[in-house]
């Protein structure tokens, strides 16, 4: 029998392992709104007023000329399903699930990759200036965050698989701080779950590792079960506590 | 007729009434106050280092579509604000600024190699800062590994810069510095004023004298060249007075004077010892009382955007940005130049690390 998780569910790559994961047990969320992470950077959602929400991506992510035709209409094509799925989840004043801007394997990447071609060794970023970067890198999703809360009862988010180069750790956890510490200040609500995946560094464990190709990034079923778990339990404590006690 | 003397052919700008009374009564721009050594394109790469007057240089390269190298660039995102405040995107290194040759020998011979440094750092609230340049992880390193790995990365952005490099532009600020006199460390201010704890048993106040400055500059090129055989240097003086003097019983104008004197006069002298090393009259250009401008703001030390567009003015046209001929006789200055310069003055503040002394200033306005 499906299980239906009364609960709207905003994904990346690593929230579509969690969906399919759920999906193979027969445990699905009443509105999934999952897309690949390069379809949020950048993003922003906007609301007319009346309701309709539109997922606005940058320009230049639909430029035609530039992306080549197939791709960028496949991106507004995404992109109005995505503004659909919110305005569905908001009009069914659902509670928000969401992954998105969590995982701080984008940011890492990008402060790998500008100093490899700088010319210098990433590992010698200090945690603080990671974290400077890291307030700016996810300013862009503090955002998403803040329009969901003021338009979903709740939104409480989640961290991605915690999956570093150890001589990098730092960057990867100045990333987590921030992101920790900026939902709090937005009121979102966030289940840690990277002492109970990870090793004592945080790492994400061998056995949440995907077998037998795993891309070194992603999770695996297992991981994504747990975390489904965890949503609904959550889901379960709160409704408790919002169900009207009985004299 | 008298027979012809060395004087009798000499251009305009050789003599005083043609060039600089001519230039300040028409307020335009001295002709070939600076006529480079060496040629300077676009496609050579350039790094600047120095006191904070150095960032004018860099700025001007910039706005005239010069290849300023800045060989430690910011991290991935963090943005220009923010990079600024860590020290990013000042000079080419982020080292903070750079007043005396003994700082820059010293931070040389570290990058060549990276064993010799001397490894003191100032703890303060369980923050960790660098000696050699306590401001430039703000609020201090949160640990002293990060402490280091920030300088070998400072340490290794110095020597691919300058190997990668064909021009290397140092503005001298200081003779004054201080240093610990058990290790030698020179330390980038006194121990006490911006980080660390002043200890009158180790910490030796060190006035350089014309010699020091010309032995280290013999070094510095020394060192320039074992890294990258071909690079050229371009020296500057700063106009900026000092923001204070140690000097025992001095005043603070004469030390200016002492000071700026001995740096002007080794790199005068440098220069005219190598075909390689330049030399770019600012400190010249906006202390010279001849030209009749105001080149200082109100607390007599900063010098004014519109003096030190005056000044990159000079510098632009010496690289032959512009085309203007004997601009004593045609105030109308190059738009382009102008612009270029005004917008890379105006850009944002210059970081200046000294002036934190005038804090310690008892009498307040």
């Amino acid at each position: 029998m499906k299980t239906v998780i009364d609960a709207a569910f905003v994904g990346d790559s690593h929230g579509t392992t969690i969906q399919v994961a759920g999906e193979r047990n027969e445990i699905v969320f009443q509105c999934p709104i999952t897309a690949a992470s390069a379809m949020y950077v950048g993003s922003t959602l906007a609301d007319d007023g009346e309701g309709n929400i539109t997922f606005e991506m940058q320009p230049f992510r639909l430029d035609e000329e530039r992306n080549g035709v197939a791709r960028a209409k496949h991106r507004a094509h995404k992109a109005s399903q995505l503004g659909t799925a919110f305005k569905k989840a908001f009009n069914s004043n659902l509670p928000v699930y969401s992954n998105i801007g969590m995982t701080a394997r984008n940011f890492v990447l990008g402060i790998v990759s500008a100093a490899n071609a700088n010319g210098q060794d990433p590992a010698n970023i200090s945690t603080k200036i990671a974290r400077a970067a890291a307030e700016d890198f996810f300013s862009g999703y503090a955002e998403f965050y803040k329009f969901m809360q003021a338009r979903a009862p709740r939104v409480t988010a989640f961290y991605g698989p915690t999956r570093f180069d150890p001589a990098l750790r730092h960057i990867w956890m100045a990333y987590d701080d921030v992101v920790r510490d900026t939902l709090k200040g937005l009121g979102v609500a966030l289940i840690d779950l990277r002492a109970e995946f990870g090793d004592e560094q945080l790492q994400l464990q061998p056995q949440f590792g995907r077998e037998p190709f795993d891309d070194g990034v992603h999770a695996n079923d297992a991981w994504g079960l747990r975390i489904l778990e965890v949503i609904q339990q959550d889901i379960a404590e709160k409704s408790a506590e919002t169900e009207p006690q009985e004299a | 007729m008298p027979a012809p003397n060395p004087y009798s052919k000499l251009p305009r700008h050789a003599y005083w009434r043609t060039s600089v009374a001519r230039a300040a009564k028409s307020g335009g721009a001295l002709t070939d106050v600076w006529q480079p050594k060496f040629g300077i394109t676009r496609q050579d790469s350039i790094l600047t280092t120095g006191s904070c007057f150095a960032q004018h240089i860099s700025r001007a390269l910039v706005s005239a579509g010069f290849a300023w190298h800045q060989a430690e660039r910011a991290p991935f995102g963090l943005n220009e604000t923010t990079a600024k405040k860590f020290g990013y995107g000042i000079f080419s290194f982020r080292t903070g600024n750079i007043y005396t040759t003994r700082m820059l020998t010293q931070l040389l011979a570290w990058a060549i190699n990276p064993d010799s440094q001397d490894r003191e750092v100032w703890e303060e609230d369980s923050a960790f800062f660098d000696p050699i340049r306590p401001q430039i992880e703000p609020g201090g390193f949160e640990t002293v590994e990060e402490l280091f790995m920030a300088r070998a990365a400072t340490l290794a952005a110095i020597r691919q810069g300058v190997e990668k490099s064909s021009v290397f532009v140092f503005t001298l600020g200081l003779t004054e510095g201080w240093v610990n006199s058990r290790t030698g460390l020179c330390y980038s201010s006194c121990p006490g004023t911006m980080g660390g704890q002043f200890d009158d048993s180790q910490h030796m106040f060190e006035n350089l004298q014309y010699p020091d400055v010309l032995e280290d500059l013999e070094k510095i090129r020394d060192q320039l060249h074992l890294i990258n055989p071909d690079i050229k240097m371009l020296l500057t003086v700063s106009p900026v007075p000092l923001a204070a003097t140690a000097a025992p019983g001095q005043h603070v104008l004469p030390a200016t004077m002492r000071s700026k004197s001995i740096l002007h006069a080794a790199a005068g002298y440098f220069q005219s010892l190598h075909d390689d090393v330049d030399y770019f009259p600012s400190y010249e250009i906006v202390s010279h009382p001849g030209l009749n401008r105001q080149m200082f703001d109100d607390d007599r030390r900063s010098v004014l955007p519109e003096g030190v567009d005056f000044v990159m003015q000079h510098f632009l046209q010496g690289l032959g940005v512009d085309n203007a001929q004997n601009t004593a006789h045609a105030p109308e200055e190059d738009t382009r130049i102008r612009d270029a310069v005004s917008k890379a003055a105006h850009a944002d503040d210059v970081v200046c690390e000294e002036i934190e002394l005038e804090k310690y200033n008892e009498d307040r306005d």
